[in-house]
Order: structure tokens, then C-alpha cells, then sequence
């Protein structure tokens, strides 16, 4: 073997997943060849680093207890770079609530659903699965009550009846709700139809190099139908433009809805999506 | 404790043989996940998801022994899934927890993980599957659903490009 066909076996030889006669064969080489010799010390070094990384993170909690508290879908978290497009805190707190309401009957069924798959009977831990349903439930009627208390209604937009739910106390013209919401739902229908260009002309120069840098974060599967289940009401927070969107198609996310949440901006008489963020 | 142990004794009920196994592989998971998501709280879930899919479909692990690579196939399915759902965001009211890991290791070892996380998702892969799960190339093959001789080659490549991102540190120190 000359010393391509050795450097290809360095990987394996280091890991001890050579037969005897190859790994025979790589030794020998290894003893005469100075320059191979030092490639091995270097994939030695870098492989022993390697397996060792997994001792340089230590669960602060432990999983033991984490793997029976079934998170609530919502809960998802985000870098914390981007905190600062929750300014308008009271609104997307109610928009919150609205995520929160509508997935909320699967935070509930899936607790004890859990339960019943497991393998056998999990003894005290399913009182623990109950006792977590329980306070899902309870959290559940808190958030109807405030969900109830906000105003829903039934609006056309681009010619689709979309239910838009009002959860800003000082409401934005008409004018401005249907402009926002026009791009927004634009933007979404180009996502779904794999139109980085009119995703594009849709948003800020930001948001441009955004979608060029990451297309494939803000691409959806082309061969699924999305259904627009509901849309907040636009809020308003310094120049920024906020609104979220929850959404249904018939691939990927089939199974429960998910959020897209936006925030444009008003460049010139447009409006404009400045941020887009998935939320669960 | 042996893998086929403690898969046997869960299978049987005992939870505290499955809290063995989360003990065993948690780390192992968690710098996979780490190496190919966004973030360290992304890659947490992603663990917790892996356990929580572990744990409820273990009497369908056909052969015990092989419950690492089998973990590390579920671990893979979620981190694409998360993947391919696209940035996500958190609602207001949730405070962001804690990560559920904190780093304690050294200087060296947050440098290899930057380099690590700057490859390409294909050797990414390879890397943590062969150097974290300690899987051999067949049983990456099987996962990546690609030929063996893909795998040697894209370890190849990615310890190479591991080698020249460290900027000359694992020459030094073999060098030492």
C-alpha cells in the first residue's frame, strides 16, 4: 500500500476497526514512513480530543427526573440574541395565550398518552404524569378564561376568511391590519410555493440577506396546502409591526398547527418583513 | 453496567435500569445534538425528545445490544425533524430555562466544538456518530443511509478539516 491507500485507513486503524493483516500492513508502513507517521500522531490526538468532548458537558438537572415532565409544546427556546422582538410584551402575551389555548388540548392528551405507552406499569411515576396533566389542565382553564375574554372575529383577507383575533387593547386602522396582513399572508403562500423572489421583495434589505444566507430555513414544502387557522391582530411597537400567524398544511406540520411570527417594518407606503420567526 | 442489562430490566419495569441508560448515553446525545443544532437549548430538547421516544418504544428494540446505535438513529430523526422546521421562537411568558447542560471543560475542548460545528452537516454527522456514540462505519452507514465507503471518506475529510480549523493546536501538541 502506498501512502494514499494508508492515509484512508488511518481513521479506522486508529479506531481499532481494521482486520489484523490491514492494521499489520498500516503499522509497518507507519514505521518507515515519517510523514504518515506524523498524520497518525496528529488523527490520534484529534480522535482521543474527540471522544473526550462528551465529559466537557454535565446535565445540570437530572434526566432521570427531567424525562417524566413532558414539556409543553410552546415552551420552545430561542437565541438570546433575539430577545428584542418581544418588545410589545403585553401583546404577545396574549398572543401567547392564543398559541398556548389552541395546542393546549395536546398538551393535556399527551401526558397520560405517554403513560399508557409505556412498557409496563411505571408505578408511583404515573402519579406524577397525572399529577402534570392536572396542573395542564388547570393552566388550560386560566388561559380559556383569558382567551375568552379577547374578541375573535371572521375577516376577508386577499379573499380568504381568515378568523383574526384582537389582542392588542389600542388597535391599529383597518387599513394598516389589512396591509400587514396582506404582506404577511403573501410572504407565507411564497413560502410554501418556494418563491424566494417574492419572499424577497416582501421584506427589508435585512431580512433579504437573511433569506439568502438561510434559505432553507424559511422554505416550506412546496407540495403541502397551507391553511391560515387564525391571525392576531397588528400591534404596533416603536416603528416595528408585529403579527402572528398560526398555520396548518398538509405535509409537514399536518399532524397540529405552528406559528410564524412576524415583524415589518413601514418602508416608503410598504410595509415590509423585517423578522420571521417558527414557533411551535 | 452493560447496555443488554439495563435494556432487559427496563424492558421488565425497572425504571432506575432506564435512568442507568440516560446516565450512560445523556452526554454522548446531548454533543451530538449540540454539534448539528442551533443551540444549546435546542440540543437539550432534542436529548429529552430522543429519551422520551426511547423510553416509550423500548419493546421494540429487536436486539438490546444494539441500543446505542438505536438511540442514536432516534437522535438523528429529531435533530433532522428540528432542523427542518426552521428557526424557532419562544412565546413571551415562557422564561427561557436554564440549558440543561453547563460547559465544563476546557479552552481546547470549546475550540474543537466551534470547528466541529463549522464543517459541513454531512461530516458533522459522521464525526459525532464515530467519536461520540462510538459507532462503528456500518452501523453510521445504516443510520446515514449511505455506503460504508462514504462514511470512511467523509471521516476522512472532516478529521482533516477539523485538523486545519484548530490552526495548528493538535500539531503542537503532538509536536509536545
Amino acid at each position: 500500500m502506498n501512502c494514499d491507500d494508508i492515509r484512508r485507513e488511518l481513521e479506522p486503524y486508529v479506531n481499532g476497526e481494521l482486520d489484523d493483516d490491514a492494521a499489520m500492513q498500516v503499522a509497518e508502513h507507519l514505521r518507515d514512513c515519517g510523514e504518515c507517521s506524523l498524520r497518525h500522531a496528529q488523527m490520534s490526538r484529534l480522535a482521543q480530543r474527540l471522544k473526550g468532548l462528551t465529559d466537557a458537558y454535565r446535565p445540570i438537572r437530572d434526566f432521570e427526573e427531567g424525562i417524566m415532565q413532558v414539556k409543553q409544546p410552546g415552551a420552545r427556546h430561542e437565541r438570546p440574541q433575539r430577545e428584542g422582538f418581544w418588545r410589545a410584551r403585553g401583546w404577545a402575551a396574549a398572543a401567547a395565550v392564543l398559541a398556548l389555548c389552541l395546542i393546549g388540548a395536546v398538551v393535556v392528551a399527551s401526558v397520560p398518552a405517554l403513560a399508557r405507552q409505556l412498557p409496563l406499569p411505571v408505578g408511583s411515576r404515573l402519579g406524577d404524569l397525572e399529577t402534570t396533566s392536572k396542573q395542564a389542565q388547570l393552566q388550560n382553564h386560566q388561559m380559556q378564561g383569558q382567551i375568552d375574554k379577547l374578541k375573535i372575529e371572521i375577516k376577508d383577507i386577499r379573499s380568504k376568511l381568515v378568523s383574526v383575533i384582537q389582542t392588542s387593547k389600542n388597535p391599529l386602522s383597518a387599513d394598516v391590519n389589512y396591509a400587514v396582513q396582506s404582506v404577511v399572508m403573501q410572504f407565507v403562500e411564497a413560502q410554501y410555493a418556494g418563491d424566494l423572489k417574492k419572499m424577497k421583495s416582501l421584506s427589508t434589505p435585512a431580512m433579504q440577506a437573511e433569506i439568502d444566507a438561510h434559505p432553507q430555513d424559511y422554505l416550506r414544502d412546496k407540495s403541502g396546502q397551507v391553511t391560515f387557522a387564525q391571525m392576531t391582530d397588528v400591534s404596533k411597537s416603536g416603528d416595528t409591526y408585529l403579527e402572528f400567524v398560526r398555520l396548518i398544511d398538509t405535509k409537514t406540520f399536518n399532524e397540529s398547527q405552528y406559528q410564524e411570527d412576524f415583524e415589518l417594518l413601514k418602508v416608503g407606503d410598504r410595509y415590509l418583513v423585517n423578522v420571521e420567526g417558527m414557533d411551535a | 453496567m452493560d447496555d443488554r442489562f439495563l435494556v432487559a430490566r427496563a424492558r421488565a419495569g425497572d425504571d432506575s435500569a432506564f435512568a442507568a441508560l440516560i446516565k450512560a448515553h445523556e452526554r454522548s446525545l446531548y454533543c451530538t445534538a449540540l454539534s448539528l443544532l442551533r443551540s444549546s437549548w435546542e440540543a437539550s430538547d432534542a436529548v429529552q425528545e430522543a429519551f422520551l421516544e426511547a423510553y416509550s418504544k423500548l419493546q421494540t428494540l429487536r436486539e438490546p445490544a444494539k441500543f446505542r446505535p438505536w438511540l442514536a438513529r432516534i437522535l438523528v430523526n429529531i435533530c433532522y425533524q428540528m432542523l427542518g422546521r426552521g428557526r424557532r421562537t419562544v412565546p413571551v411568558e415562557e422564561v427561557p430555562e436554564r440549558a440543561a447542560h453547563v460547559f465544563i471543560g476546557s479552552e481546547e475542548s470549546l475550540d474543537l466544538m466551534a470547528a466541529l460545528r463549522s464543517l459541513d452537516e454531512e461530516h458533522r454527522w459522521v464525526v459525532a456518530l464515530r467519536y461520540f456514540h462510538d459507532l462503528k462505519v456500518d452501523e453510521i452507514a445504516a443510520i446515514m443511509d449511505c455506503p460504508a465507503g462514504t462514511v470512511k471518506s467523509r471521516l476522512n475529510r472532516a478529521l482533516e478539516k477539523l485538523n486545519a480549523r484548530l490552526a495548528g493546536t493538535i500539531q503542537k501538541e503532538v509536536a509536545e
